[in-house]
């Protein structure tokens, strides 16, 4: 479990690295993904086994529900930067300083 | 932990730098269906066979569509970021960050699985024979009527923005005819992963993804058969039904159980599979309307 546990920890880690560090809307979707993966590792490794080797029936509805919203929000997340795209022409965000002189 | 652990974990972490660290936008996105599908060989390993079927259907086939077809309409000036003072500042404490968390989840109490043992002895009394259905539809059904809820929401909100111009899509024979095989046996495994979920790994969230895969495919191909975006009323409906169906049992068969959310004794199989069939048609129709695409010209 141990090998499982330090896994979703370096990936929530570097998820959540990538959403911070990357101007892309799309690459700050991926690094939100892969964060939500490290999240459920940790999860699913912590949750004790159920008789017969088969994960914590509660642990696994907490996956399937987060899975399912993981897309829904990535989905609208998409849109959005297809819009944000559409209106401003551009797929990432402005730096810092140039965001402060728009205002 | 075995080797063959050993390397899947190696491998998931190779997989995730390639997602966040590719060149272009379309092989990071193909590198995520690869790190789902890998993903959901961990579930499998972990004995979690419904999150496996999940993340294959949705983690990695939906989600990586949708990344796969964005990627070429966000492409951006290559990648950026991660150069400077600020970038190292913020490595540092990921790392720091991955190193506090292994430690707290490594020093957790082992859990006595107080949880499972529940479950497993609540079986009986609740009627459903697979643990994890029982624990989405009868013991924590608040949670699932609410995540439907929130798919409702997000669709409804993607569909208040104005849609987003983009390229026709164009008749392909090669796709149609491959569509014209594939599509209705994904239509029958969709079905068969909704009766398995009474008893066994499978459900209403698995059959939905295969089910939506479906019918984006057969809109791809441009087949004759799409309901969805030929009449909107049925489009409408097939988003709203799962939470009608959801709400009018919790609320009509819980009058008769005495409480929201329960079950008549006699009935709580034909009920949940109820529930189940319309969620099945209300996530794919939500999930091929978060895809926003129309009918090729």
């Amino acid at each position: 479990m141990t090998l499982w546990l330090a896994t979703g920890c370096v990936l929530v880690a570097a998820g959540l690295v990538a959403l911070l560090l990357h101007p892309s809307l799309m690459r700050k979707l991926l690094g939100f993904n892969v964060m939500g993966g490290g999240v459920f590792l940790v999860l699913l490794a912590v949750a004790p086994r159920a008789a017969g080797g088969s994960a914590d029936p509660v642990a696994q509805a907490l996956l399937l529900t987060g899975i399912v919203i993981a897309v829904a929000a990535t989905a609208l997340g998409l849109l959005l930067a297809r819009r944000y795209r559409a209106a401003t022409g551009r797929s990432e965000l402005p730096d810092d300083e140039a965001a402060g002189t728009d205002d | 932990m075995n080797a063959t652990d050993a390397i899947v974990a190696t491998a998931a972490v190779a997989l995730a730098a390639a997602v966040l660290l590719a060149r272009d936008l379309r092989a990071a996105a193909m590198s995520f269906v690869a790190f789902g599908l890998l993903l959901a060989l961990i579930w499998a390993r972990l004995g979690a066979a419904d999150v496996a079927l999940a993340e294959a259907a949705i983690g990695a086939g939906v989600t990586g569509a949708l990344l796969i077809d964005a990627a070429a309409q966000l492409a951006g000036p290559g990648r950026r970021g991660g150069r400077g003072p600020t970038a190292l500042a913020v490595g540092l404490l990921g790392g720091a960050l991955a190193l506090v968390l292994a430690h707290g989840a490594v020093s957790l109490a082992p859990s006595a699985g107080e949880a499972s043992r529940l479950v497993a002895a609540s079986l009986d009394a609740a009627q459903i024979v697979h643990p994890v259905t029982a624990v989405l539809l009868s013991f924590r059904a608040y949670d699932t009527l609410l995540e439907v809820g929130v798919l409702l929401i997000a669709v409804v909100a993607a569909q208040a923005a104005p849609p987003v111009p983009r390229p026709p899509l164009h008749h392909d024979p090669v796709l149609a005819r491959v569509a014209g095989v594939t599509v209705p046996l994904a239509v029958l495994v969709a079905v068969y992963l909704l009766w398995a979920g009474a008893t066994r790994s499978g459900g209403a969230f698995q059959a939905g993804a295969v089910l939506a895969g479906a019918l984006l495919l057969a809109r791809f191909a441009a087949l004759p058969f799409d309901p969805l975006a030929t009449r909107p009323v049925l489009r409408r409906a097939m988003l709203a039904l799962g939470l009608a169906v959801f709400i009018a049992v919790a609320l009509g068969a819980g009058g008769a159980a005495g409480a929201v959310l329960a079950y008549p004794a006699a009935w709580t199989g034909a009920l949940v599979l109820v529930i189940e069939a319309a969620l099945m048609l209300s996530i794919a129709a939500s999930l091929v309307a978060l895809f926003g695409v129309g009918r090729p010209q």
